[in-house]
């Protein structure tokens, strides 16, 4: 993704917070600069899942990178290693763990990160979206076929690898569209926003319908 | 949480499943979703002298509450004037089928749906500009991937 300084810019000042324990400046991480004591995550005014992970705020992460973050992460704020230490160092390891774990749900889901990401920014959304007829019609056929009982040697299971196909290649490209979008973007703009939003709006839908359709093919197969 | 005996009727046994056809010039059709559920709803309504709806049809993809929402609303529109049908509101839904608060949102999609069924029909028959029409039909031929 590019880093183009006005895409999905966050605003520059840097969150000034000071230690619970010592007073001097925290600086980043969740441990103090100064007296190393350990801090409540997500206090920043320019913290988010991103900057917890070390990740530039786009789109297009690298997932092996997130999941090491994770880990290191994890280790070092374990509760079990505050188990002797002071209730308030408790109640953050504890309550740091727990953010780290949503955040990384967060950003390891393509579609939560979009959604993420688009709340980290400022802008407008054309007031209604078309709808997608097209896709809708699909889904409604498809969930009619979910409706019934589907025989193991039956020509209804073959129509319905055939769709579960059709909308994994539908996925795919809308992913690739996302991609290609959040690359663009600036969110200033209502259109590109727009194009975002429906863009996830339609990989939602798919979400919902191919989750359905593998449960039934487990189901019958 | 126990469903209503209403909705589970609803949901066991829906009224009207089916469709009509979209092109009749007398046939409204609404479809809407919910992308956070996946929820997808499609309800026509053919409109006959004097503006009072003839016949209701819809196809859910989504849950029972969807499906009994949209099922009972066609239920209710039927033999309805266009007037009155636009007097329906998702809260008359939520009260009769006794919709828990996390269900609510289907009860808005099928208020979403029959408005924009009520709207197609008084689209296709001159309450629209030709250019909307023009619009609509350049839309049809947009896909989605």
């Amino acid at each position: 993704m590019s880093s183009d300084a006005d895409s999905l810019k966050m605003s520059p000042t840097e969150g000034h917070h000071l230690c619970w324990s010592c007073r001097e400046e925290v600086g980043e991480g969740p441990f103090c600069h100064s007296c190393v004591k350990i801090q409540k995550l997500g206090q920043g005014q320019d913290e988010n899942y991103f900057s917890i992970f070390g990740l530039d705020l786009s789109y297009d992460i690298d997932l092996n990178r997130l999941r090491q973050k994770l880990h290191e992460l994890s280790k070092k704020l374990h509760p079990d290693f505050y188990s002797t230490a002071s209730e308030i160092e408790k109640t953050y390891a504890r309550d740091n763990s727990a953010l780290i774990n949503k955040g990384f749900a967060t950003l390891s889901d393509p579609i939560k990160r979009a959604d993420y990401l688009l709340g980290l920014t400022q802008g407008n959304i054309a007031s209604n979206p078309k709808p997608p007829q097209e896709l809708f019609e699909e889904i409604l056929e498809a969930g009619e076929l979910l409706m019934d009982q589907i025989d193991p040697e039956s020509p209804e299971l073959k129509t319905l690898v055939t769709i579960d196909q059709k909308f994994n290649a539908y996925n795919d490209n809308l992913l690739a569209t996302l991609s290609e979008l959040f690359e663009n973007f600036r969110e200033s703009d209502e259109k590109q926003r727009t194009a975002l939003a429906t863009c996830l709006d339609n990989i939602k839908y798919l979400r919902t319908i191919t989750k359905r359709i593998r449960a039934k093919l487990d189901e019958v197969t | 949480m126990a469903y209503s005996e209403k909705l589970l009727e609803h949901f066991k046994n829906p009224r009207n499943m089916g469709s009509l056809d979209k092109n009749d010039k007398a046939v409204g059709t609404g479809m809407v979703g919910a992308p956070e559920c996946g929820d997808v709803m499609k309800l026509q309504l053919k409109i006959g002298a004097n503006n009072v709806i003839e016949d209701a049809k819809f196809k859910t993809f989504g849950c029972g509450s969807a499906i009994a929402s949209s099922s009972l609303a066609t239920e209710w529109v039927k033999g309805k004037t266009i007037e009155e049908a636009l007097k329906i509101k998702n809260t008359d839904i939520v009260n009769e089928l006794s919709l828990p608060p996390v269900k609510i949102h289907c009860s808005v999609l099928a208020e979403d749906a029959l408005k924009a069924a009520l709207a197609d029909y008084m689209q296709k028959n001159g309450n629209g500009t030709e250019e909307e029409k023009d619009q609509k039909d350049q839309d049809k031929t947009e896909r989605v991937s």
